[in-house]
């Protein structure tokens, strides 16, 4: 059995030119257009008071059962395991 | 959360931690509900305008007794929600539980905030510098105050204080995101103003365009938008909890406003068409009209402003005018509304109804029927209208005459190619 290596070579060699062509066509891209490149999306931080060794804000909010304005700092005295959720 | 709930049921019960939650949600008494259903007793707090400014939730901590934070707390792994360190360590001298710390303690008291507001403020004082001064930094100060300590006016007070602030900085995003709140809050109430809910989704909208990364902001555009933008059905957990309630010999907690449509709707990867061969119930216009005599009709597009391409859902809201003592007559055919939507636009289905509540002849009742239109993938920016029309039998008056009126509707959104 004969194996053709030019057939078998060719697309490797078109690969390796797609390889090299692509990325560097996106280079001059971002060099060219720099704000059409989307940012790479990072992590919301957490506000002031929510990182480890921070009081947690003292704000008031209402309370579910009935309405009245509540603080965390009510609860002080206590350990709390603290969930900000939804219910969707 | 539930899962949260069961891992700490020990130490619950031991006295030695406690659960609070705090709720990032529109209608928080939905959250009741599902706290009811779960059999979860903790106290909740209601942070609707999120005034902590969190980005996302779940966020879970572990906070010591001075009210310092020593965890944040990602998962429950193997049945275990916090170390055994957290529960022995020693953080601070002992307090006795459940004392009520209601003078803040001035070294424990974050720095970002514009009302510490562990006291009740002096709202009357706080308008006072906020009308006199008329910086954004006193309304803001005057509208997160009002919203936790306001009075029965409290959404008037803060739509007049985040208004009052975003007409002088448009670009503040938590102003812009609170202000929407406020006017939904208010759409929901006997109060409601002819475009509360249209501008609160245009507020969110602004603010989310300032900040496309706040997801709480996201998730009020989401909760009424298309079902394209959905990740989830956000409450359709709501009837199997009533159901399971109802089951355990309770009644469950009323709602104050009873999610619909597209708070329940599914998620869809692409949009979808159906009915096209629906016939049109009045093509000729024969109907009689009603234009707003007897019933009103707000149509109000999520979000406002779509991209080509992209899909807007239009609530439309078909309220008896009570003073007039109109209302529906239930003993014939059902609400409905027909879209005709122009040349390249696409409309889920043209024909879409409400259904007749039952064993009831008559009624008052507000109908809302949803429905979502696509934009053309070639279409140039600027308003966009299309039009449709409503059919429902009304009455006059009590023992008046009983007629099926047609009422036009122009369902409008606006088309943006660089959006």
């Amino acid at each position: 059995m004969t194996t053709d290596h030019r057939s078998q070579r060719a697309p490797t060699d078109a690969k390796r030119t797609f390889r090299i062509t692509i990325p560097l066509l996106m280079a001059l891209w971002v060099a060219a257009f720099p704000a059409t490149v989307p940012a790479v999306a990072q992590q919301q931080e957490l506000p002031v008071g929510f990182q480890v060794g921070e009081a947690f804000p003292t704000l008031a909010f209402p309370a579910l059962e009935d309405g009245q304005p509540t603080s965390m700092a009510d609860f002080r005295g206590e350990r709390l395991i603290l969930h900000v959720f939804a219910s969707w | 959360m539930p899962g949260w709930h069961e891992a700490t049921e020990e130490l619950r019960d031991a006295g030695k931690i406690r659960m609070v939650g705090i709720i990032q949600e529109q209608h928080p008494d939905r959250a009741a509900l599902f706290m009811q259903w779960k059999e979860m007793g903790w106290p909740l707090l209601v942070d609707s305008y999120n005034l902590l400014e969190v980005p996302y939730v779940p966020i879970t901590l572990a906070i010591d007794e001075r009210g310092i934070v020593r965890r944040q707390l990602r998962a429950i792994r193997d049945g275990q929600v916090i170390d055994d360190a957290f529960l022995e360590e020693a953080f601070a001298p002992a307090v006795p539980p459940g004392a009520r710390a209601r003078q803040a303690d001035a070294a424990s008291t974050p720095t970002a905030s514009a009302s510490p507001a562990t006291t009740r403020p002096d709202l009357a004082a706080l308008r006072a510098v906020a009308v006199r001064e008329d910086t954004p930094d006193a309304w803001r100060d005057y509208g997160n105050a009002v919203a936790v300590w306001g009075g029965e006016d409290r959404l008037e007070r803060a739509i007049e204080a985040f208004g009052a602030v975003v007409r002088e900085e448009p670009e503040d995003g938590w102003a812009l995101f609170r202000l929407g709140v406020a006017l939904r809050a208010r759409y929901d109430s006997e109060a409601r103003g002819p475009d509360d809910f249209r501008n609160a989704v245009s507020n969110w909208s602004a603010a989310l365009a300032i900040d496309p990364n706040q997801y709480i902001w996201r998730r009020r555009i989401q909760q009424y938008g298309p079902r394209l933008d959905k990740p989830y059905p956000f409450y359709d957990w709501v009837p199997v909890a009533r159901e399971e309630v109802r089951a355990r010999g309770q009644d469950p907690v009323p709602l104050i406003v009873e999610p619909r449509g597209s708070e329940f709707a599914e998620p869809a990867r692409e949009f979808v068409t159906a009915g096209a061969d629906a016939l049109e119930p009045d093509p000729r216009g024969r109907v009689l009209r009603d234009d707003g005599d007897f019933i009103t009709a707000e149509v109000v597009a999520v979000p406002p402003t779509v991209a080509p391409g992209e899909v807007a859902r239009f609530h439309v809201t078909l309220r008896p005018i009570l003073e007039k003592l109109a209302h529906w007559n239930n003993e014939v055919d059902e609400t409905v509304i027909w879209v005709d939507p122009p040349r390249g636009w696409e409309v889920e289905a043209p024909l879409l109804s409400h259904p007749l509540p039952p064993n009831e002849v008559v009624s008052q009742e507000t109908r809302i029927i949803e429905v979502e239109v696509k934009a053309p993938r070639l279409t140039f920016s600027g308003p966009a209208r299309i039009p449709a029309y409503a059919l429902y039998y009304v009455c006059e008056d009590v023992n008046g005459i009983c007629m099926y009126r047609r009422q036009d509707l122009v369902l409008s959104v606006r088309v943006e190619r660089d959006r």
